[in-house]
């Protein structure tokens, strides 16, 4: 199941929040083509991995507006973000903590893949 | 003889001896036994056949490749518990660490008396066909020259507590530690059925579906008749409307043989017409895997994924402890952050040990089918999760003598990373387990052994009760789980099974 461009949108926002680009040598999530990769691997993986996703993304997006914001996700700014992610990978709710996870396993699956990354970190394969 | 279901266009109808369904630890070896001893034998594998040349190094493509449902699989209760299954031929050998363990003989002697199953497994008989299995798959433990820093600090960190552990003992030849296993051995080392007991049964002309996925037992008369199947869609583009899907029908004039695992066997009993207890008493190993923080680069990628384990607590309380060195892409997940703080974090990452508790589960599930696919409900018992928090604590315990700086619990309420000062911590966890990263391996007992109709599914004989004809040669059949690492067993008694089948027909 194809995500649609509002999904990538809310998917864009999501990487440049958990792997911001600018931390010294690493490079951010969005320099290695995170966002393209992962939805190219919702593309292609079983259904209810698709849904998954989009109900992480979606929970992410929406929260804020509750949290006395106003604003939709997307709509904050990086430090508003990244703050926003953290709140909700510690939540005292078992599932909003597990749809943050679940979404950084994706984005980190096909981050942590990417060869710049894995030198930048020290983590390189011998070819 | 090996036939792609996804590539027949057509219906196809065979009629063989036997026929056994799944190609892991029970259906390979057991395929193999019989097309040895001369009878005609099919084989039929949900998965692709996959040649080790053709493995992925990447964890997220060996997934897709390998793994059922893409590796997405969960268990479903208070919490929501990641198992993994292999789906190509050679089941989950081929994504497995290729652990070796014989049954504890306090496991059998349990069994015999809770659940009167003595005389199925002789310890003469048994030692014999451990003797042949390890033999035919150059069983060995690591050697210390591959066996990389992760398990070298784990044994240093046990040896210093003064606790009892040993060198994995593994189904490889020249392994090379290149800590892929969970891809696919990409040398070929391991020896994981697809490159063993299946090439051996084809030699023997056993026939093998591949991507053909078994949806029943036929029955006539009262007795297992054959086996109804389906080309994998994925593979085969039968998506719905495109065009008519083949159907697969093989018969078999002696027996079917199921060893497709802990949770698709019951299904196809289910499918097959049986209901009761068949899928009750699902039980697991699950565990939790701490993450230790060194001054030294580890580098856990580099070396045997599993190459020592902690084992002086598995007879009692009924835990053991190993390392898992995960890939980057999957082990990332559990530094600990977002943002920033996650980037700097993962600097970290070639100095870090992730270690694993497994313990032997009381609780039991259920597996039933859903329209979309198997659901497996399961929640750890209160005793269960005292134990992994106490697992996770020795596993602190063992990091810091062997020199960590830091440990990442993985509890939630506990802060992220803990020093030495603060390992008491852990004892006032919550064993909720919601609070815990709860992984789930080793599957058992959906369709337990037993001499009784109304508590168990499968007779002595490893037939079951109520379809006589159809035999269970996995994982399923096991009264309980058995704390250890179960391939060798499951070989094991496939092959006891297989000796009794020919003997009783």
């Amino acid at each position: 199941m194809k995500l649609s461009r509002i999904e990538k949108r809310w998917l864009d926002a999501v990487v440049d929040a958990l792997l911001p680009g600018g931390c010294g040598d690493i490079p951010g999530g969005k320099d290695v083509g995170a966002v393209e990769s992962a939805s190219a691997v919702i593309e292609e993986s079983p259904a209810d991995v698709g849904i998954a996703l989009r109900c992480g993304l979606l929970m992410i997006q929406l929260y804020p507006m509750f949290r006395n914001r106003l604003k939709p996700f997307t709509s904050l700014d990086i430090d508003a973000r990244e703050a926003t992610l953290a709140y909700l990978a510690d939540h005292r709710f078992y599932l909003v903590r597990q749809s943050v996870l679940f979404v950084k396993i994706v984005v980190c699956s096909v981050y942590g893949r990417e060869k710049t990354v894995l030198q930048a970190l020290g983590c390189a394969r011998p070819e | 003889m090996v036939i792609d279901g996804s590539e027949l266009s057509k219906s196809s109808l065979e009629e063989v001896d036997y026929i056994v369904v799944g190609t892991g630890a029970g259906g390979a070896i057991a395929a193999c036994d019989l097309a040895a001893a001369g009878y005609e034998v099919a084989v039929l594998e949900e998965g692709p056949l996959v040649s080790p040349g053709n493995f992925t190094s990447d964890m997220l493509g060996a997934m897709q490749q390998l793994y059922r449902n893409g590796g997405n699989t969960v268990m479903t209760g208070r919490s929501l518990i990641p198992y993994l299954q292999g789906c190509a031929v050679g089941g989950t050998t081929i994504i497995n660490s290729a652990i070796i363990w014989r049954l504890p003989g306090r496991v059998l002697y349990e069994w015999e008396k809770l659940y009167g199953i003595g005389g199925v497994f002789r310890e003469k008989e048994l030692d014999e066909v451990y003797d042949s299995i390890e033999k035919e798959l150059s069983v060995r433990p690591v050697d210390p020259a591959i066996a990389g820093n992760a398990n070298r600090l784990l044994r240093e960190g046990c040896e210093s507590l003064g606790l009892e552990g040993r060198i994995i003992l593994r189904n490889e030849e020249g392994c090379t530690g290149s800590g892929l296993c969970g891809q696919g051995c990409p040398s070929g080392a391991k020896k994981s059925t697809d490159v063993t007991y299946i090439p051996l049964g084809l030699e023997k002309g056993m026939r093998l579906y591949t991507s053909s996925r078994v949806d029943k037992v036929t029955v006539r008369n009262g007795r297992a008749a054959g086996v109804t199947a389906s080309p994998v869609p994925a593979a085969a583009g039968f998506r719905a409307g495109k065009r008519e899907r083949p159907v697969i029908e093989v018969k078999a004039r002696r027996g079917v043989l199921l060893a497709a695992s802990a949770v698709q066997t019951p299904l196809i009993l289910r499918a097959s017409g049986l209901k009761g207890r068949t899928g009750d008493n699902f039980q697991a190993h699950p565990g939790a895997a701490p993450v230790g923080l060194f001054d030294e680069p580890v580098e856990m990628w580099r070396g045997a994924t599993q190459g020592y384990e902690c084992t002086h607590f598995h007879e009692n309380p009924g835990f053991k402890m190993e390392v898992v060195n995960l890939p980057a892409e999957l082990g990332m997940v559990r530094i600990p952050g977002v943002g920033r703080g996650f980037m700097n974090n993962l600097r970290d990452y070639r100095h870090a040990v992730i270690a694993g508790v497994q313990v032997r589960a009381r609780a039991r599930g259920k597996v039933r089918k859903l329209p979309f696919g198997p659901f497996v409900r399961y929640t750890p018992a209160s005793f269960d999760m005292e134990r992994i928090r106490s697992g996770i604590r020795i596993i602190a315990e063992i990091m810091f003598a062997a020199g960590a700086k830091k440990v990442l619990p993985g509890i939630h309420g506990l802060p992220k990373a803990i020093g030495r000062d603060e390992l008491d911590l852990l004892n006032g966890a919550s064993i909720d387990p919601r609070a815990y990263l709860v992984i789930a391996t080793h599957l058992f007992s959906t369709a337990p052994m037993g001499p009784n109709p109304e508590s168990s599914v499968t007779g002595t004989d490893f037939q079951v009760h109520e379809l006589p004809g159809c035999y269970i040669v996995d994982s399923s059949v096991f009264p309980a789980n058995t704390g250890c690492n179960p391939q060798h067993f499951i070989m094991a008694a496939a092959r006891i099974a297989v000796r009794r089948i020919i003997e009783s027909n």
